[in-house]
């Protein structure tokens, strides 16, 4: 469902992702770990399209995402770190606007809308003006937008930034569930606990390098191994080399 | 005052921090910035010299009347530095992103304010800056002034006059903000925009140039004399009357005038300073936070059922939703509805001084020249409704861009959906002012006809223009129109527009003279024209178009 062939970035000089090959099937649950600077937001933003790579390919469903970008978007939902919105639209102006721009029908964006405002709990605010929303408010939203045209592949960045923990809870099992569904999750995190309770398969990017990939068996049997502890893994995995 | 010195030196630290940027692409942007402004600076002060040798060599028109011409440009001046600051003001003292930040800290809301204005004047009058003092270099140098003279006229004369008039703006600017806890703004606004324009119109009628042109040349050949009581009474008392006396004595070498008059610039200019600060102190704090509610206060107005995402459209889904969130973002910020409104007000001025011209019975020798000037006025005023509205589309997209980026919509067509969104609208003003500038001239339809499709390429060419630039100097992260349409980017924009001014002036100069030398209409004349300016606009377009197009694509 989303491939990623020898996916390079360069910033100048500076290699922000080396090399990367993963696929992430149909139904799975990718988390994408990785120190600070690794590499992780500008993967994620390259499978969005909002980076261009150095070189490399993206399949999204098959589809070449470099070279049919825009139905390989018709398929994808992203969910950036920081809810930057339109501050002048209402919640339900932004995801109208949204569903217009996967070119949904207005009578089913209508439902979807209904259905999602009241899943994320979002009714007292969605008619207000997003530049009165606090951050968790406009997360909420952004992942109500995602979800809106029934994507194939969900990628999403950092998604429990700013949430409450019973919004954290909502999301959290949405997303399962959504994974259960058959729709194709790669989540980049940086908390190990959200890792391990959603994720399927991890990954762990480092220098814009995949260093490692487990599943679930994999993150079992070193849990037992490493104190029953992932964390530990993962800081003796990431540590620096100097 | 410590406080003040500290902000500034950060400041100015930023601002040379951000222009020594080692690399390549920034260095290249600020030497095409540099190359630009040259040439700018260099054509105004040959524009300068020439327009200064023509009227007192050419036109013979005196000392007397082309210190008073230079009286009401100043005026001009005043209104639109005033003006500038007021709009630009909003942004810098009540909107910017720091004030939040300095409201946190323990400095006085005075002392934010001093910086805050001290930005504020700078920034909007940067460029203004430079074309001064290139017409004060032309002008003198015509005039065969010593280097202390331009020293004086700039620091002692120009910037005590735009400090006064930029006092004067946000003072105005602060007690509209006060009293619109008791009255709507909008009834403000409109009272100050119409008391602008009741001054400006008593301006003109009390100094009367057709009259005092007529009263001054009943002393040909001795006018360059002081003709003090031709002056109304009202003008006495205006700093523009001021400035322009020290101007006029300083030609005449009279320095004891220079000195009386250069007093009261400074007294006035001070006391202007002291009235602001004093207004600040009591109102900045204040008002600070009527403008933070202001945001608030205008809720579900100006919504036209159309406007309504939920409503069936007969466009495609993509350019609906871009074209209802453009219109409800431009409705819901206040800087774009006010200006939208200043600038249809300027172009109402503009077409009704041009229906009531009367040109046609004018020597023949000076119709082109008329027609020039006319024709000039109306590219600027595109270029300044491109530049500040056109100019920033891109930008406007802000840190949301993401959600176009990540979805299938191709660039392209959002890009074709902002040209379109520009071009109708530009295309509409630009013809309708085309169409009044032939009222003067006896509404003559050979001249209507080349104006009609000039106007055309006119407005393609600086549509594309305005977006290619706000595409290549695009920055997501300047919530604010205002800002963004008088950045360095906008700034660089205008000044290439300015010379693509004297272009079509150029294209349309010769068969326009011929035509009112012989009144006889010359299809070569008009089809060369014509050819001329669609090449223009093709060569300007499809460049700037296709930047926009890419800088539109670049990594986010």
């Amino acid at each position: 469902m989303l491939r990623l062939e020898n996916l390079t970035k360069k910033f100048g000089d500076f290699v922000a992702v080396d090399n990367l090959t993963l696929e992430v099937k149909s139904g799975e649950f990718f988390g994408f770990l990785g120190p600070n600077g690794a590499g992780k937001t500008t993967t994620i933003k390259m499978i969005a399209g909002l980076i261009q790579p150095t070189s490399g390919k993206i399949f999204i469903c098959g589809i070449d995402a470099l070279k049919e970008p825009e139905k390989a978007k018709s398929y994808l939902a992203y969910v950036p770190d920081q809810p930057y919105m339109y501050d002048k639209l209402t919640g339900r102006e932004f995801l109208y606007f949204i569903g217009g721009l996967f070119k949904m029908d207005k009578i089913e964006i209508k439902k979807k809308i209904d259905f999602w405002v009241q899943h994320f709990e979002i009714e007292k605010w969605i008619d207000r003006r997003i530049e009165e929303y606090s951050q968790g408010m406009k997360q909420r939203v952004i992942i109500a937008s995602a979800l809106l045209h029934d994507p194939k592949v969900i990628v999403i960045d950092e998604p429990m930034i700013g949430l409450d923990p019973r919004s954290a809870r909502i999301v959290k099992d949405t997303l399962k569930q959504k994974s259960k569904e058959g729709v194709t999750i790669f989540m980049s995190t940086h908390s190990i606990e959200v890792a391990e309770e959603l994720c399927d398969t991890i990954g762990i990017i480092k220098d814009g390098k995949l260093i490692a990939k487990f599943d679930a068996e994999d993150i079992q049997k070193f849990k037992q191994s490493q104190d029953g502890r992932f964390e530990s893994l993962f800081i003796e995995l990431t540590k620096s080399e100097s | 005052m410590r406080e003040i010195f500290f902000i500034l030196k950060f400041k100015l630290l930023f601002i040379f921090k951000t222009a020594l940027d080692s690399k390549w692409g920034a260095v290249l942007k600020e030497l095409a910035s540099v190359a630009v402004f040259t040439g700018f600076a260099l054509s105004t002060f040959i524009s300068s010299n020439y327009a200064t040798a023509y009227l007192l060599s050419e036109a013979k028109i005196g000392l007397f009347l082309f210190h008073r011409i230079l009286s009401m440009l100043l005026f001009i001046l005043f209104v639109l530095v005033s003006l500038g600051n007021m709009i630009v003001a909003y942004s810098t003292l009540y909107k910017s992103k720091d004030i939040e930040f300095f409201l946190t800290t323990p400095i006085k809301p005075i002392k934010i304010y001093t910086v805050k204005f001290l930005d504020n004047f700078f920034y909007s009058s940067s460029t203004m800056f430079i074309f001064i003092f290139s017409i004060l270099l032309g002008y003198g140098s015509y005039l065969g002034k010593p280097l202390h003279f331009y020293l004086f006229s700039f620091f002692g004369v120009i910037v005590p006059f735009m400090l006064m008039s930029a006092s004067l703006s946000i003072i105005i600017l602060m007690l509209i903000l006060k009293l619109s806890k008791k009255i709507d703004i909008r009834r403000l606004i409109f009272l100050a925009g119409l008391t602008y324009a009741v001054c400006i119109y008593l301006y003109f009628k009390s100094t009367n140039p057709t009259k005092l042109f007529t009263e001054v040349m009943k002393y040909y050949p001795y006018i360059d004399q002081y003709f003090a009581q031709l002056d109304p009474s009202l003008a006495l008392y205006l700093p523009n009357h001021w400035v322009a006396e020290i101007f006029y004595f300083s030609v005449r070498e009279n320095s004891e005038m220079v000195l009386k008059y250069f007093l009261i610039l400074i007294s006035a200019t001070i006391g202007m300073l002291l009235i602001n600060f004093s207004v600040a102190r009591k109102l900045y704090f204040e008002t600070l936070f009527i403008a933070f509610d202001l945001k608030n206060k205008f809720r579900k107005k100006f919504e036209p059922e159309f406007l309504k995402f939920e409503k069936k459209s007969i466009f495609h889904p993509q350019i609906e939703v871009l074209m209802k969130r453009d219109l409800k973002m431009f409705l819901r910020e206040p800087s774009q509805w006010v200006h939208f409104l200043i600038m249809v007000l300027l172009v109402l001025i503009f077409i009704w001084s041009l229906i009531n011209m009367r040109l046609y019975r004018v020597e023949t020798q000076l119709l082109s020249l008329a027609f020039a000037s006319i024709f000039s006025f109306n590219i600027f005023l595109i270029a300044s409704i491109v530049i500040r509205f056109v100019y920033p589309l891109i930008s406007l997209e802000g840190m949301g861009y993401w959600t176009i980026r990540s979805s299938p919509v191709k660039l392209t067509r959002l890009y074709i959906h902002k040209f379109i969104i520009s071009f109708f609208p530009i295309l509409i003003v630009s013809e309708a002012i085309s169409y009044f500038s032939v009222f003067p001239f006896g509404k003559d339809r050979n001249i209507g006809l080349l104006m009609a499709i000039i106007s055309l390429f006119i407005a393609l060419t600086y549509v594309s223009l305005g977006l290619g630039m706000g595409g290549y100097f695009a920055n997501y992260t300047e919530k604010s129109p205002v800002r963004i349409a008088s950045s360095r980017g906008a700034t660089i924009t205008l000044l290439l527009g300015l010379v693509l001014i004297s272009i079509f002036m150029g294209i349309i100069f010769v068969p326009i003279t011929f035509y009112f030398q012989s009144l006889k209409f010359n299809t070569e004349f008009f089809t060369s024209a014509i050819l001329g300016a669609l090449f223009t606009s093709i060569a300007i377009s499809v460049p700037f178009n296709l930047l926009g197009l890419k800088s539109m694509k670049r990594d986010f």
